[in-house]
């Protein structure tokens, strides 16, 4: 009986920490950790362009592009051939990061206030956010999803889904140039400084 | 004997005009009897028949009803249908159903009994799911509304985006800060009619105390003090466009105005009510003039276009096609503003 108890008690152990790591707090405490160490980084750079690079890792690694760039192509990233698929996620990754970096300037930094996180679905955690930036109030949104643990999926400023206006954009060139069309589209916008 | 053989071929025939099995598969088959004492099986090979049968033979598969066909595998979704007139992506190829008589033919030559199984629903397809409804709206004139946007493009680059960083550089952030907490604070009696127009009379108080507070204890709004009072601190915005919308008026087209920039017509017509609403314009249009109307009004051009700027740089900046970007941003934070 007591070898009982002791499995019993080790098969909650491991249990526990597990439900609880795919709760809303869970990703809300990911969330809060993960600004944190960008704002961090802006902290200590010297402009926006040396902040996408220092930063890069750091969002890789927060941030789900592969699920961002599948939702901003929408239905027509199923026409794209597995290596269109990798060059449209690296291309994309680079300029989400590149807009992300731009909207900091060096020196002034964002006081976020969070709110409580809700699930609109299992696995999707929303966190809602007001962040006081250069005198100005934004609301803001950060969309999470467990993908090999939490991930950002989408950020909503001020009802403004960051991927949702990406895809109205790709969404047009598609239906001009399928696949090649969105590529081609999103290296002329990466090489444009 | 004849007879029977004649029958017999003539079911061949049949079933291989249907497009069935070679004739050699009809061993699998059973040979339906149909006598006055009533309905018999036999094999179609190696049936033995008594001489004196009248029974006319049938293949079993001509007489029984063909199976009900097989529940068609649920598509999966793709998008959520999203109603806009300018989405028109091809939806993904879906296979073809099978053309009823290839049907026929091909379980006329197998007619063994289909045990149906239930559907079980394919996986979520998570491509888009909940987050693929995004706000549009109708651009009927969009020659016309990329021509303004791209007048306005060079408008904002050459002249005042130049005034808006001059406007950065000769003032201090908490000089700006300041100007613009006077006149947001000024534009009070938009806010409050509106909510009261929205029956929304609990954020018409919270927005007048927070207008005594700010006017009171932060200096006729220099200071912001509304901010430190959790209640006052996040108050919903109200506009006349937000107004039109919480009374089911609808956007009606988009339209770009030149130098004022996107608008739905509902917000053009919102505009003017906000317009109305300003004591800015109440001064101006109160008997003060010249220098006095340019100091009073000044500032608070300057702030709007300081941030107007801001934000047509941080929708345009990084797009794949700003007219796009601008429209859709535009719908978004409208739709979310007036669904607050």
């Amino acid at each position: 009986m007591k070898k009982f108890s002791v499995l019993l008690a080790l098969t909650l152990l491991a249990v526990i920490p597990q439900s609880s790591a795919s709760s809303p707090a869970a990703a809300e405490d990911f969330l809060k950790k993960s600004v944190n160490e960008v704002v961090g980084i802006a902290k200590s750079a010297a402009n926006s362009s040396a902040l996408a690079e220092s930063a890069r890792p750091l969002l890789v690694k927060i941030t789900s592009f592969d699920a961002m760039t599948r939702r901003a192509v929408g239905p027509g990233w199923r026409q794209f051939t597995s290596d269109q698929q990798k060059e449209a996620i690296r291309l994309f990754s680079t300029l989400i990061i590149r807009t992300y970096s731009g909207k900091f300037t060096p020196g002034e930094l964002p006081e976020i206030t969070y709110k409580a996180a809700t699930s609109p679905s299992p696995e999707r955690v929303e966190v809602s956010t007001t962040t006081l930036y250069k005198g100005s109030r934004y609301n803001v949104i950060y969309r999470l999803e467990e993908i090999d643990g939490w991930r950002i999926t989408d950020v909503v400023i001020e009802g403004v889904s960051m991927v949702a206006n990406y895809r109205t954009q790709f969404d047009a060139e598609f239906k001009q140039g399928g696949a090649e069309a969105v590529l081609a589209a999103l290296k002329k916008s990466v090489s444009t400084p | 004997m004849k007879k029977l053989t004649a029958l017999l071929m003539a079911s061949a025939i049949t079933s291989s005009c249907l497009n069935a099995a070679p004739a050699g598969d009809l061993s699998n088959n059973d040979i339906v009897i149909i006598t006055k004492n009533g309905v018999e099986k036999a094999p179609a090979r190696g049936a033995k028949f008594s001489k004196d049968s009248n029974g006319t033979l049938f293949l079993k598969s001509a007489v029984e009803p063909l199976p009900s066909p097989a529940p068609q595998k649920p598509v999966k979704p793709i998008a959520k249908p999203v109603p806009t007139p300018q989405h028109k992506a091809k939806p993904a190829p879906v296979a073809k159903p099978q053309k009823p008589a290839q049907k026929r033919a091909t379980e006329a030559a197998e007619p063994t009994i289909r045990i149906q199984k239930k559907a079980t629903p394919a996986p979520l397809d998570d491509d888009l799911d909940e987050y693929s409804h995004v706000a549009t709206i109708a651009d009927p004139v969009e020659p016309v509304n990329r021509g303004t946007f791209w007048f306005n493009h060079q408008l904002y680059r050459y002249l005042l985006r130049p005034f808006s960083k001059a406007y950065e550089f000769v003032l201090p952030s908490p000089a700006r800060k300041a100007i613009h907490n006077i006149f947001d604070n000024a534009e009070y009696p938009v806010r409050v009619v509106n909510h009261a127009l929205q029956f929304e009379f609990k954020r018409a108080d919270l927005e007048t105390r927070k207008f005594v507070v700010n006017s009171v204890a932060g200096v006729g709004g220099i200071l912001r003090v509304s901010d430190r009072v959790p209640e006052l601190a996040d108050i919903p915005a109200a506009d006349t466009g937000q107004t039109l919308a919480k009374w089911g008026v609808g956007h009606g087209a988009y339209v770009v105005l030149p130098v004022l920039g996107p608008r739905s017509v509902r917000d053009t017509v919102g505009m003017a009510g906000d317009y109305a609403l300003n004591p800015v314009s109440w001064l101006v249009y109160g008997g003060v003039t010249g220098a006095t109307a340019l100091a009073i009004s000044g500032p608070n051009a300057a702030r709007n276009m300081n941030s107007r700027m801001n934000l047509y740089d941080a929708a345009t900046r990084d797009a794949i096609d700003p007219y796009i970007a601008v429209r859709s941003g535009y719908i978004q934070y409208r739709e979310q503003a007036a669904s607050k």
